[in-house]
């Protein structure tokens, strides 16, 4: 019976208690019992729970008897919190009626969450406000309620307080549910539409797909067939997560769950793709499918040249799970093999070579990350570059175009002054600036991406105090002055520290990464020359002076040993350096170079 | 340098010191009781007779007492361990007998004994000529000390002397430095040691440098101060043979070459160190421990440690290692012979990469350090590990 269904997202910024609602609500229905029960049950990798963050949380069923007396299926379908990954919040969106806005009560909303609510409210979703964490002493639940209505136009008295840790306000959450969100309303006897909101890879089932049924219904031992490949698979289990898996014998439209179909690779199953069934097909896809392109590339290198095979092992395997990692190989001059691979975002990034180390053992170097260029030549063709070492030479080039975003950064009013300053120096457009209460402010300014990429998050934070949300969204190319940066280490230009800047910005960046490297890069029995360059043409220069002392004083007969394990060490030491031409340069140097903001 | 690389040295560690000076690293205790020396004489009687039981036979070209302070012995004792050497092992008739002294409380007679005792080659532990530093350094003589004992070593009937110098002191300027090498060349000794200062952690200069109370100098001073002493000691006629040492020509010291040369030695005492069969192996540290064993005899020395046991080419390593850093070098021709390996051809890159940067030289079959690496060796030799 669908009116006796309820399908809802949370919506809500990093740590202002996403999982722990859900452990509560779980708790609360008796989907776990208290033995059962660990911290953020529903956190899906061990990096997730140790960085304390969620990007994503397993979907769950649960069975609520509700104070009307009637039984109901509430379904929980999470939005990542973490605008790298908007679109798939979008898709979950699309699989509910209803959201649960979460506010913590101390910090007020964030841009992210405000960006989500909007996708919601663009959706037609029913929103419940809830204030979270009114048991800590900063809270001001009252003016958090005050700033949702000015904002959102949510009515202050129906918003929730409570205290997710304590269990306060969480049956009033389920309540709330029950009443404001609608019921599905999908045609049981129509052609199957089911929309894919999350899949994973299990290494004994194939892909997992999450999925929520619009219309029709699905029965184990079904042929599926996904509309925007057109491929074909026999549907081998079907069920539902309460939040152990549970197999079922039929999903019907209102209905969550998930199903495996023998399926051997996750981009088989992309988010948003709609399933219908083959033996009577719907021909309209759901709408708001899009393929999913990275933003962000970087290259990752085996620092030993020897671990090339097995990196390329370990990402054919993360990218089982992970439809949205794109890579290929490339080679570099200075760094030897490896790929080029493609991010959604910059802590998408993190978290792929994270994992690539954690989880396969690697020890990684990464480049500068870069975003895609697209170049007009001169001969009227047009590429894209997402690797600095591809630039075509400067007379080849007739323009360049550079991919901006449009940021929302939302503040308290006393740092708009210092956020303006920092847009302003990394390339912004101011476009609007909008109080949404007499404290708090929202930004909008257009900004290269590129600029965000670097260090643009953390400049941010330090200088509002960590009281600066952002968000942003490609909002298209425009043409750009753009030069390619090289940097020579001993005359040889070192391929993977090219860099794309702005060509006013190239002076200051050139001084800046050389002297950044002259304090990275030790001393040497050489003198390395460091230079930063424009084509042909020097524009910075900085030298790490030869080595001057290095010796063992005294070496005799008693402590041969000891003084023969002092270079034995060193020998171990030359291990973390990456040899270049003559030039030994630390592993992380690399990276580092690149976190020099324009400051 | 040593003909016979079969040949080999003999090490005799006296750990007993009046005081431990502030930079030192040596295994050394404080001499509370003079008993203690009689005590470990007769120890070291009974180690040399035990060592004796189960020597092959191969010649000794070399005695070294070190220490610690050997000159803390009597020249009765020193008499007895050196007659009982020889009674026990094979020495050359021309052996070099070298002891360590303090220039203090070492008179004319004393010195004249200790001659007379069999040894023939004396290195004094001057440090510096200038009282501040020798303050600084923890030493317990003056420099006016110095000057007396280097007299009466010479009247004493010593002609094989060396002078043990210490440069990078802090506070140390290049004048300093001038002064104290040009004072160590007007004794005109036949060798000169110069150490680099170089503190572990856990001596007390060393916490002190680490809480600040010390400046070291920077390595730019140092190394202007290393070679400033090449250029004057080349001038007086002295032949730089190894990083640190200088030596008036056929007066460099053979114990050491012996070492650099990768030669085999028998460390006797207390926390002695000996090489042989490819094993580094260091008697117990334990004074109590090691009197102890000298009075189970036989058998007890055995309970030191195993420092290192190489395989073969770790051994041939260490040759590398140990080689280079004589002035000389190696001779490549000869170090195939002793080790089957033509280093021309296991390290062609490395050599290739070295000489291109100046940082090695390959003459008359000899390959050696440039000058210019000398002070920057450990940057050369690490590579030569496998």
């Amino acid at each position: 019976m669908q009116s006796q269904i309820r399908n809802f997202s949370i919506i809500a910024h990093i740590d202002h208690g996403k999982s722990t609602l859900a452990d509560r609500l779980m708790q609360f229905t008796g989907a776990l019992s208290d033995r059962e029960m660990r911290d953020q049950f529903l956190d899906k990798m061990d990096l997730e729970r140790e960085k304390g963050i969620t990007i994503k949380l397993q979907p769950v069923r649960l069975n609520y008897r509700a104070a009307d007396g009637q039984d109901y299926v509430i379904n929980l379908i999470d939005t990542p919190g973490h605008v790298d990954f908007s679109y798939e919040v979008s898709r979950s969106l699309a699989a509910c009626e209803g959201a649960l806005l979460v506010v913590d009560a101390s910090q007020g909303i964030e841009a992210q969450t405000l960006a989500n609510v909007y996708l919601a409210m663009d959706l037609n979703l029913e929103i419940v406000g809830a204030v979270n964490k009114i048991d800590l002493p900063g809270a001001e639940p009252d003016k958090v309620k005050q700033e949702m209505e000015d904002v959102l136009g949510l009515d202050q008295n129906d918003i929730i307080s409570m205290s997710a840790k304590l269990g306060i306000g969480i049956e009033e959450v389920l309540e709330a549910i029950v009443k404001y969100i609608p019921a599905p309303q999908g045609d049981e006897e129509a052609p199957l539409q089911a929309l894919i909101f999350d899949s994973y890879f299990d290494s004994y089932k194939g892909a997992i797909c999450y999925f929520r049924v619009v219309s029709g219904q699905l029965r184990k031992g079904d042929i599926i067939r996904m509309i925007s490949s057109g491929k074909e698979f026999e549907v081998s289990e079907l069920g539902v997560i309460s939040p152990y898996m549970k197999e079922v014998e039929v999903l019907k439209a209102g209905e969550v769950g998930y199903l495996a179909a023998g399926i051997k690779n996750v981009s088989d199953t992309k988010v948003g793709d709609t399933i219908t069934c083959a033996d009577r097909p719907s021909t309209e896809p759901l709408p708001g499918y899009q393929e999913v392109k990275p933003m962000v590339y970087c290259g990752l290198y085996p620092l030993e040249n020897n671990d090339y095979e097995r990196l390329r092992d370990a990402l054919d395997r993360l990218k089982l799970n992970d439809a949205s990692l794109f890579y290929e190989p490339e080679t570099s001059n200075a760094l030897g093999f490896g790929f080029r691979c493609g991010f959604l975002g910059l802590l998408h990034l993190e978290i792929i070579k994270e994992r690539l180390e954690r989880e396969y053992d690697l020890s990684l170097l990464a480049t500068a990350p870069s975003v895609i260029y697209k170049i007009m030549l001169t001969d009227g063709s047009e590429m894209n570059v997402a690797n600095p070492t591809h630039w075509p030479d400067t007379p080849k080039i007739d323009q360049v175009l550079e991919p901006f975003v449009k940021a929302s950064i939302m503040v308290p009013n006393d740092y708009v002054g210092s956020v303006m300053e920092l847009c302003q120096d990394k390339r912004g457009v101011f476009i609007n600036m909008e109080y949404l209460s007499t404290q708090r402010v929202m930004i909008t300014y257009k900004l290269p991406l590129a600029e965000i990429l670097y260090d643009f998050f953390d400049a941010l934070k330090s200088r509002t105090r960590g009281y600066a949300s952002l968000d942003y969204e490609l909002s298209g190319y425009e043409p750009a002055d753009l030069v390619k940066l090289d940097i020579l280490l001993n005359g040889e230009v070192v391929d993977a520290l090219s860099m794309i800047v702005h060509s006013e910005r190239a002076y200051h960046r050139a001084r800046n990464v050389t002297e950044k490297l002259r304090r990275i890069i030790p001393r040497q029995m050489y003198e390395v020359a460091i230079q930063a360059s424009i084509g042909t043409k020097i524009i910075a220069r900085e030298s790490v002076k030869a080595m001057r002392k290095d010796v063992l004083a005294k070496c005799y007969g008693g402590d041969i040993t000891r003084k023969k394990k002092l270079l034995e060490k060193q020998k171990e030491g030359k291990k973390r350096m990456k040899q270049i031409g003559r030039v030994e340069v630390p592993k992380d140097a690399f990276l580092t170079v690149l976190q020099v903001g324009d400051d | 340098m040593i003909n016979d690389l079969n040949s080999r040295g003999i090490y005799i560690h006296i750990p007993f010191c009046r005081a431990k000076c502030g930079y030192c690293d040596f295994y050394s205790v404080p001499l509370a009781d003079t008993d203690w020396l009689e005590k470990y004489t007769r120890g070291l009687a009974v180690e040399i007779e035990q060592r004796a039981s189960f020597y092959d036979g191969k010649p000794i070209r070399t005695i070294y007492l070190g220490g610690g302070t050997p000159s803390l012995l009597t020249p009765t004792q020193i008499e007895k361990l050196l007659t009982k050497l020889d009674q026990f092992f094979p020495l050359d008739s021309d052996i070099e007998v070298t002891m360590e002294a303090n220039p203090i409380n070492i008179g004319q007679h004393y010195l004249h004994d200790c001659h007379q005792a069999g040894i023939n080659r004396l290195s004094l532990g001057i440090q510096s000529f200038n009282d501040r530093e020798l303050r600084l350094l923890g030493r317990l003589h003056s420099a006016g000390d110095s000057e007396e004992a280097i007299l009466a070593a010479r009247a004493a009937g010593f002609s094989n002397i060396n002078l043990d110098l210490i440069y990078g002191i802090p506070g140390q300027t290049t004048e300093d430095w001038i002064f104290n090498l040009s004072r160590a060349v007007q004794a005109d000794p036949q060798h000169l040691s110069l150490y680099l200062l170089q503190l572990e952690p856990h001596t007390p200069m060393g916490r002190r440098v680490d809480q600040d109370q010390l400046t070291m100098l920077e390595d730019e001073q140092e190394y202007q101060l290393y070679q400033i002493s090449r250029e004057l000691l080349a001038e007086k006629g002295y032949h730089h043979y190894e990083i640190s040492n200088f030596a008036r020509p056929g007066r460099e010291c053979q114990h050491n070459l012996l070492y650099w040369q990768s030669c085999e030695y028998l460390g006797l005492g207390a926390g002695a160190v000996s090489f042989m069969n490819r094993v580094r192996y260091r008697n117990t540290v334990d004074l109590g421990r090691y009197l102890g064993a000298c009075a189970d005899y036989p058998g007890g020395f055995w309970q030191g440690e195993i420092l290192e046991e190489m395989d073969e080419r770790q051994r041939w390593v260490d040759a590398v290692l140990l080689g280079l850093r004589t002035t000389q070098g190696i001779n490549m021709a000869d170090f195939q012979r002793r080790f089957g390996v033509d280093l021309s051809q296991e390290y062609a890159e490395l050599l290739n990469e070295l000489l291109a940067g100046g940082f090695i030289n390959i003459k008359d079959g000899y390959l050696h350090l440039a000058p210019s690496a000398y002070f920057i060796s450990n940057q050369v030799l690490y590579r030569f590990i496998a």
